[in-house]
């Protein structure tokens, strides 16, 4: 009897735990997705904005990074990735593709960074 | 036996301690969760119609409607919106003339010899630059556009500072008293002939409070109006408030205060946007009428007003004159505040700017 109860507490337990688990999961993957909506891919060489790009328009870009070097960005199906890189590392092309608010690529030598920032929910305008 | 046993209950019942904590803390996460993602739904109310024009008032212009409307009625507005943000734009062009259009710059080349029959809405915008004029003790002065234009040849250049004599001159009949408006016939004569009027300071924000009454009269009820950084909030986002971002002067496209409006117009004038420096100094497209050189009070100034021509003109007036005496203009209105921004980035409010503040 006692080992029943305990047995039944556990698989509670996890089966809560489970639950628990999935709903954050779903939570978090739906918001992450909302979030990417007219996202901006923003390329910056040596901590100056040199491109921004919609998210959603696949294209290729070939950046001209700090010292004479040169990133090449690829934006394909909301993914972006560094195909290719004069810096000796490679750091950048081995990096998994982004997709996400937030996610950036860093390429240290070339002193380049590509980050997803999430488009107009931030704010509506913006006075200059 | 009897010392594991007793061992592996004590384990069991320190466990069960702990589900209701696990639970609890797993509970706290979900509930955070939840909170972050549902402020974030809640706030991305989408607009129903974006009109995003790029080639006037040089700079980019998006209008963001919140009211739900007809297939037809989206096309239809879109075109009223281009149509009026064009129309406009051409009648406060101070540097090219159009087709069967008595706009400012067929006014400017007539200084001296004709009065020329303009449009109301120029006719109006002129009276309103000209009374703003007197209400600022002259720090707007829609009449110097003939040491602007120095300045802007200058700042083209980028090498030198214009000379003082050049100014000086430029300068001699830059005042509104020599803009004569005849009520009757709609007409505006510049008495002098080396004169000219300059919009820079009031045009985009007029432009933006006519073309809120253009979206008024079409029956909208929630839009927000952009002109560059001319803001105008139409009502609000479906019962939420907008939120405006004021720049960051020190850095590029960040935000520096986030506001929380609705049915009010913000506009900021900035030394960061136009400008070029001559010996490590900057100089800024903001031109004070009294010294005629670039006012270096602020790095910016923002205001909110009700109308958005009145918080431009105010923008740039508050630009050009001391905190002191600017403040005391600011509280002379009613439902009109405004933000500093000081040399050194920090950061001045008028009485109930921060209402507003996110």
């Amino acid at each position: 009897m006692m080992k029943d109860k305990k047995l039944k507490n556990e698989l509670y337990f996890i089966a809560g735990a489970l639950i628990v688990a999935a709903i954050a999961f779903i939570i978090i993957n739906r918001y992450k997705m909302i979030s990417t909506e007219n996202a901006s891919v923003v390329i910056e060489v040596d901590g100056r904005t040199v491109a921004t790009y919609p998210l959603c328009e696949d294209r290729i870009v070939e950046i001209e990074s700090y010292n004479g070097g040169r990133n090449i960005v690829s934006i394909k199906d909301g993914k972006v990735n560094v195909t290719e890189a004069s810096c000796p590392d490679k750091i950048c092309v081995n990096h998994k593709a982004i997709k996400y608010n937030g996610e950036s690529i860093i390429c240290l030598p070339n002193r380049m960074t590509v980050t997803i920032v999430a488009g107009s929910s931030e704010t509506d305008g913006k006075t200059y | 036996m009897m010392n594991t046993e007793k061992h592996m209950d004590n384990g069991n019942k320190e466990r069960h301690n702990l589900i209701p904590i696990i639970v609890m803390a797993a509970v706290v996460i979900v509930i955070i969760v939840l909170a972050i993602s549902y402020g974030l739904g809640s706030s991305s109310v989408e607009a129903t119609l974006t009109v995003k024009t790029y080639e006037y008032f040089d700079t980019v212009s998006e209008v963001n409607v919140y009211d739900n409307l007809s297939k037809g009625k989206k096309a239809e507005l879109g075109k009223l919106i281009d149509e009026r943000l064009k129309y406009y734009h051409e009648l406060f062009d101070i540097y090219h003339t159009y087709e069967g259009l008595n706009n400012i710059k067929t006014v400017n080349d007539n200084a001296g010899l004709n009065a020329v029959k303009v449009p109301d809405e120029l006719y109006d915008l002129l009276n309103f630059g000209i009374v703003m004029s007197g209400q600022t003790d002259g720090k707007l002065n829609i009449a110097m556009g003939n040491v602007i234009s120095v300045w802007n040849e200058y700042r083209e250049q980028g090498e030198s500072l214009p000379p003082i004599r050049t100014l000086l001159n430029n300068a001699e009949n830059a005042d509104p008293k020599y803009i004569y408006m005849k009520e009757e016939d709609k007409s505006v004569f510049l008495v002098k002939e080396n004169m000219s009027i300059d919009l820079g300071a009031v045009g985009k924000g007029y432009a933006a409070e006519l073309l809120a009454e253009d979206l008024r009269e079409f029956g909208i009820k929630n839009a927000l109006i952009a002109l560059g950084g001319n803001i105008v909030a139409l009502g609000d986002k479906s019962g939420e408030l907008y939120t405006v971002g004021i720049e960051d002067p020190e850095k590029e496209d960040q935000v520096k205060v986030t506001l929380k409006i609705s049915d009010l117009s913000v506009v900021t004038s900035g030394d960061y946007q136009r400008y070029y420096e001559v010996d490590g100094k900057r100089y800024c497209h903001i031109i004070d009428p009294d010294t005629m050189f670039p006012a270096d009070y602020y790095r910016s100034v923002t205001v909110i007003a009700k109308s958005s021509a009145l918080a431009d003109a105010l923008s740039t007036a508050l630009f050009n004159m001391e905190y002191e005496n600017g403040y005391a203009l600011v509280h002379s209105f009613d439902d009109v505040e405004a933000m500093w921004v000081l040399q050194d980035g920090t950061v001045q409010y008028s009485s109930n700017f921060e209402q507003y503040i996110k």
